[in-house]
């Protein structure tokens, strides 16, 4: 019985595949925060830069759920040397404009905002 | 509809195909530039619209910053003049904000920009005004020196409600203008995309239609051509009935039209040429260079040559003829190559030739003449053949004809001179013929100057056709190196038979008798005298007078001699001499009642009787064989002739066996039957002494009727034989009627 449970909990942390929060607020890429805090992040200037992220290392079966909470539109997509991976399309402000990203292959991504290029962090999925 | 289409001339249909095509090509062209107008506008709008009213959002937005700054800058100032100096500063900077925002207002993509422009620019005027409060109250403050007031102020401003949205509202703008940008990129790629592909499809189908129509184009251009060709080719191939059949009105139509018209004028002339082909009487062919005989002749050639059309050139045609091949070529070469002149060269053609069938020879006279071509060039030679044996037959006759004149006259001159001639002329051809007949069959000198002297004496009256017989004979004699005797007798025996003839005719011609000097007479003339003669009763008279039809046998039945000679030469190895010995005179209607009966029993006596050259030699014989007639008249004026031969005999003992074997005699009667009756058994039908037929007897069927011919005109049949030794017939004829 305590085997069992044993090898069902490791197979289901290694079949489990983690989704990574990753919320747009004031036209930067917060990692895991809440929806209130990013409701907030826009007047708070020490907090976005806590939460701000710039890297981030993910493997491969891993996805990354991107949370529009900006004021303004954004249309994040990611690249591998120069070549088009995925695209989230045009996603307008609100909850119900959430989209989940699987990642499938390995590489270094880019993933950046295409109205607001400085929206930009380099994902390593391995 | 395809009719009218064909209908129409190619030069139209030419035109319109190409009309069609730069018409497709054009539309296709237009509607390629109306794409790309639109990309062009759509470059216009995108720098007009997206990227100056984001550049001038962003710049609206750095102007308040500036316009905030200087405002601040003012407020905190010290003096007047640095106030007057950050007033002046912020009222430029004003405009400049305001001309920016009017820029972006007038390129507003979205109802959000223009609205929040309109908000823009109202509370930036308010804020202007309060700018310009501020200033007022800073320059009384400066005016009465209460400085202190100044931090105060720029606190108050900073905390403007105001100022705060409007700063909030230029940024809304601007990133406002950033997304509509961003959409409106989007959107023209996506146009951009579609343009692609709509340019993509209209070459597309350029490419397709203009594919088709040149296709079309060519159908109908080449088509026909084809047609045309194709009957240019059956027509090459000789079938000159070929028509075209491409019945359009266009320039094709009416080329058909007139290649029909060409036609019917070829096929008509070819018609022609043939009709008169078939007509001519003459052969006609021609050859070229090499030699090859033309296809077309004249249907006369293939009457005159057999299989003419195995004849592929002039050298197996002369080949077949008996001409060598070489010599031929070598001729049409010279011919051709015109080393010597036409007439020359064609003069070394053998001209007459000799063609042989079956039952008939024929002479073909063959002559050339030239067909020059443009350049005066031997083209081609000519070639008539004519059957020339009809002719020269017909030339013979004449010049035989004129000989026969010629010697009639210079035998009448010379009458006993003729008659010298004669026997010296036979006696000469006797001579030949035994020397030839002679056991040593030898050509010695006195043969050929023999045959010299016959030529020789032949020419003094004209007997111009035998004396060419012996000149062919002499050489013949002296090409005919292996000596043929059979042939050299054959050929002086027709000679000496020719001689004969011609001496016979002019002996009856001019009522030469040679042996007695008879005379002809005009036997109506001597009926006249008869019926006198009757009616003065005088017997002795009429005795005389009718005794004047009466000849010597040797005369009367002269014919014989020939006949039998004809008959022994047709039997292997057998000469016979028919002999007339001395005897009464009887007339020709006497010798005619019995002229069948003769003939047959000669036939008998030379096929059975007669024993053959050999043979008789064995037996100590003469090799000629003789038969002697001879005729006695008896008071009654009936005749008795004899024909006795000196052959074998009949075998009694053999015919006696032949018949018993034939049942034409009972066995137990034989040994009762005399021996004459055994002979007679020779005058039943169907026996024949001889075990084979032969041409000339032995079917049965002679001597039967003979004797019943002989016995039906009331005469008797004898006959007498001695084996080894011959057969003597003795045939009795009552008298005719006198009367």
């Amino acid at each position: 019985m305590k085997t069992c449970l044993i090898l069902l909990l490791t197979f289901s942390a290694v079949t489990h595949a983690e989704v990574f929060r990753m919320v747009q607020a004031d036209k930067t890429f917060l990692g895991n925060i809440t929806d209130k805090e990013a409701a907030a992040a826009s007047d708070d200037n020490d907090f976005e830069e806590k939460h701000k992220i710039e890297n981030l290392n993910v493997k491969v079966g891993d996805s990354i759920q991107f949370i529009n909470r900006d004021e303004v539109s954004h249309n994040v997509s990611g690249w591998v040397n120069e070549k088009n991976i995925f695209d989230v399309k045009i996603q307008a402000p609100g909850a119900t404009n959430d989209r989940v990203i699987e990642l499938k292959t390995k590489g270094e991504y880019i993933i950046q905002c295409a109205i607001h290029p400085k929206m930009k962090i380099k994902l390593k999925v391995e | 509809m395809f009719k009218k289409i064909n209908n129409i001339p190619i030069r139209f249909k030419l035109i319109i195909g190409f009309v069609l095509i730069i018409t497709i090509n054009s539309i296709s062209g237009i509607m390629s530039v109306n794409i790309m107008k639109q990309l062009g506008d759509l470059v216009n709008l995108t720098y007009d619209k997206a990227l100056m009213s984001g550049t001038f959002a962003q710049a609206a937005k750095f102007d308040y910053s500036q316009y905030d700054s200087s405002i601040k800058g003012g407020l905190l100032s010290h003096q007047q003049d640095e106030l007057s100096k950050f007033q002046a500063r912020s009222t430029r900077i004003y405009s400049t904000l305001l001309e920016d925002l009017k820029v972006v207002e007038e390129r507003a993509l979205s109802p959000k920009s223009a609205g929040l422009i309109h908000e823009i620019i109202e509370n930036l005027k308010l804020v202007e005004v309060e700018k310009n409060n501020a200033f007022a109250l800073k320059a009384q403050q400066l005016a009465s020196n209460k400085l202190d007031l100044s931090i105060e102020m720029r606190k108050n401003w900073e905390a403007g409600k105001l100022k705060n949205s409007l700063y909030k509202n230029l940024t809304a703008l601007s990133d406002d203008a950033a997304e509509v940008g961003y959409h409106f990129r989007l959107s023209s790629e996506e146009t951009n995309k579609k343009n692609l592909n709509r340019i993509i499809y209209i070459l597309a189908l350029c490419i397709a239609i203009g594919l088709i129509l040149s296709i079309v184009i060519s159908y109908l251009v080449i088509t026909p051509l084809f047609k045309l060709q194709n009957v240019c080719k059956k027509v090459g191939e000789g079938d000159y009935e070929t028509r075209s059949d491409i019945d359009s009105r266009d320039e094709f139509g009416t080329l058909a039209k007139s290649f029909n018209f060409m036609l019917n004028t070829i096929e008509e002339k070819d018609k022609n040429i043939s009709s008169l082909l078939a007509s001519l009487p003459f052969g006609l062919f021609y050859f070229d260079e090499k030699g090859i005989i033309s296809k077309e002749r004249s249907q006369a050639t293939d009457i005159i040559f057999k299989d003419f059309s195995k004849y592929v050139t002039l050298i197996d045609f002369y080949n077949d003829h008996n001409c060598t091949k070489r010599k031929i070529q070598n001729v049409i070469d010279a011919t051709f190559k015109e080393l010597i002149p036409f007439e020359s060269a064609v003069f070394l053609f053998p001209d007459l030739i000799e063609t042989k069938t079956q039952d008939e020879k024929k002479f073909i006279q063959l002559s050339f003449k030239p067909k020059y071509g443009i350049n005066e060039k031997l083209e081609r030679v000519i070639l008539i053949a004519e059957d020339v044996t009809e002719k020269n037959k017909a030339l013979a006759e004449s010049s035989a004809l004129t000989e026969r004149v010629e010697r009639v006259s210079k035998v009448s001159y010379d009458i006993p001179g003729f008659k010298e001639f004669l026997p010296a002329i036979r006696s000469l051809f006797i001579l030949n013929i035994s020397i030839l007949s002679g056991p040593s069959s030898d050509l010695g000198s006195d043969f050929k100057r023999n045959l010299h002297s016959i030529k020789g004496l032949l020419g003094i009256f004209s007997f111009n056709s035998c004396s060419t017989l012996i000149h062919e004979l002499e050489d013949f004699i002296d090409n005919d190196l292996d000596h043929n005797i059979s042939e050299i007798l054959i050929k002086l025996q027709s000679a000496h038979a020719l001689f004969e003839e011609q001496a016979d005719d002019l002996t009856k011609l001019l009522a030469l008798n040679t042996e007695s000097g008879l005379k002809y007479y005009n036997s109506k003339k001597i009926d006249h005298i008869k019926q006198i003669v009757k009616k003065n009763n005088n017997i002795e008279m009429l005795n005389a007078i009718t005794d004047l039809d009466k000849f010597p046998i040797s005369k009367v039945l002269a014919k014989y001699s020939n006949h039998a000679a004809t008959i022994a030469k047709k039997l292997e190895d057998k000469k016979v001499h028919l002999i007339f010995d001395p005897s009464d005179e009887i007339s020709f209607e006497e010798a005619h009642r019995i002229d069948s009966a003769i003939i047959h029993i000669l036939n008998n006596s030379i096929d059975h009787g007669i024993e053959n050259q050999t043979e008789r030699a064995g037996k100590n014989k003469n090799e000629t064989g003789e038969i002697r007639i001879s005729c006695k008249r008896y008071p009654d004026q009936s005749l008795e002739f004899k024909i006795a031969d000196d052959g074998q005999g009949i075998n009694a003992e053999y015919l006696l066996e032949k018949a018993i074997k034939l049942g034409l005699v009972n066995k137990s009667q034989a040994d009762s039957i005399s021996e004459k009756d055994k002979l007679d058994l020779i005058f039943i039908s169907g026996l024949s002494s001889k075990d084979e037929a032969s041409e000339t007897s032995g079917r049965g069927v002679g001597m039967d009727a003979v004797k019943h011919y002989i016995e039906s005109i009331g005469g008797t049949i004898n006959l007498f034989t001695k084996l080894g030794l011959g057969t003597t017939f003795s045939l009795k004829i009552p008298a005719t009627d006198m009367t």
